[in-house]
């Protein structure tokens, strides 16, 4: 019996405890049933030979556990994943872009040989590849959840015919697309909640190079609004992303999203910077203390500056955009009332 | 279950037996047997049915409300015992009333042997 003791163990290893012990108590009872009844008939040589050939017949004990477990057992389904891949292959980009660029820098910077430049890219690389780990954890997470939310409703559900879009129609949501941007959504509350030190910068300065926050105490004050106005967009991209169009009343709504945008992008542009590295969090990591004084006045007196601007040019054209949108969706409205 | 063989032949008769397996399980089960005894019994009338897919099986049709079961622990073994339960009755009128039907038309597609 040892085999079989043996085997029904492993089963149970990959079984959930709610029915654990009750599986392995059935397959024990068929197991013996279909031992007993192969040594009557004499079919194999001996009980070794007999248990050797009944389990292998069964399986792997894994996969026999797997079949007894209900459909479906993944995090991240089929319909989703070609977003899911799409997401991790922007988020990977934008990053080797940072490294690349912090690489570049340095090399402006110091003129250093290329061996130098080549372990500031293998330092850099340490940095990198912590953050598209946390990236990668929190990207599966957000698609996890999506999954949940978003299972599909009976496929037998009755529809109309009538009701398919249009071949060219403007208010049509691309499911990947949408799935993104629902993605990447999630992933921004995630690391502007739990993570707002991964909002930063690789940085080399002299010998030493490594990830430095960029974000001061000030953005702290405009946190809210930032959750308020991501979490508002992500509700409403999550019902467009189930009715699987863009309708009046989410186009207006989504006007509403835009205006919190503006209003954040406005306090951003108008109140004290956000961009406040820490030379004490820099020292406390290691850098020296003339490297972090270098690096915040190089961040206050150049970086601020270029945030500002591209603050004010963004909101310029946020305002700019918004008028437009608003526009359009009184014509919109207008033509639907008439 | 993934079939692990690459010829789509086999693929296909696998599929095509899968379903059928379901009915002949629901049939066979209007009277109350162990897993080893049902699949005796479906070998004796010429289905081969294999054991890692058969119990698993039986527990997925009984959460589906499809089997009940009960535990007989007397004398002897103790056994876990189906029974086709009336939503599985349900599921068998309505899925043989398809396969009569289904073997009539196909008796008339497939070409004669």
């Amino acid at each position: 019996m040892d085999l079989i003791d043996r085997y029904i163990e492993e089963v149970g290893r990959f079984l959930p405890r709610k029915i654990r012990s009750d599986v392995q108590r059935e397959l024990r009872s068929t197991l013996e049933d279909s031992l007993e009844s192969r040594l009557a008939n004499g079919r194999d040589d001996d009980a070794e030979t007999t248990q050797l050939a009944l389990l292998t017949e069964l399986g792997h004990p894994e996969e026999l556990a797997a079949s007894y477990l209900p459909e479906p057992r993944y995090l991240i389904g089929p319909r989703l994943y070609p977003g899911f891949q799409l997401t991790m292959r922007i988020c990977l980009f934008a990053l080797a872009v940072l490294l690349l660029l912090g690489v570049v820098a340095t090399a402006v910077e110091e003129g250093g040989s290329h061996l130098s430049l080549l372990a500031v890219a293998v330092g850099l690389f340490d940095d990198y590849l912590a953050t598209a780990l946390t990236i990668l954890g929190i990207v599966v997470f957000v698609f996890a959840v999506i999954e949940r939310l978003s299972r599909p409703s009976d496929s037998t559900r009755e529809w109309d015919p009538r009701s398919l879009p249009e071949i060219d129609d403007p208010d049509r949501v691309g499911r990947i697309g949408q799935g993104v941007k629902l993605a990447l959504l999630g992933l921004a509350l995630v690391v502007v909640n739990f993570f707002p030190d991964r909002i930063g910068s690789f940085v080399t300065i002299g010998e030493q190079s490594g990830w430095v926050p960029l974000l001061g105490p000030a953005f702290n004050q405009h946190l809210w609004l930032l959750n308020l106005a991501l979490g508002l967009d992500l509700l409403l991209n999550l019902v467009v992303w189930r009715q699987g169009r863009w309708q009046l009343m989410t186009r207006w709504l989504d006007f509403a999203t835009t205006l919190i945008w503006v209003f954040f992008l406005f306090r951003l542009a108008t109140g004290p910077s956000i961009v406040e590295p820490d030379a004490e969090w820099m020292i406390a990591h290691g850098w020296s203390s003339e490297a972090a004084a270098s690096y915040v006045s190089l961040i206050e007196d150049a970086l601020s500056d270029l945030v500002e601007i591209g603050l004010g040019l963004g909101l310029i054209a946020a305002l700019v955009g918004t008028t437009i949108l608003v526009f359009r969706l009184v014509k919109k409205t207008l033509r639907q009332m008439l | 279950m993934t079939p692990k063989t690459k010829d789509p032949a086999e693929n296909l008769t696998l599929e095509l037996r899968r379903g059928l397996i379901v009915l002949a399980i629901l049939a066979r089960l209007e009277e109350e047997r162990y897993g080893y005894a049902l699949r005796e019994e479906l070998l004796g009338q010429g289905l081969e049915v294999p054991e890692g897919t058969l119990y698993p099986l039986l527990r997925r049709l009984e959460s589906q409300g499809l089997l009940e079961s009960r535990w007989q622990t007397g004398e002897g073994r103790p056994r876990r015992y189906y029974r086709t339960s009336p939503r599985g009755r349900e599921a068998l009128e309505a899925m043989s009333r398809e396969w009569r039907s289904l073997v009539e038309v196909l008796e008339r597609l497939l070409p004669e042997s």
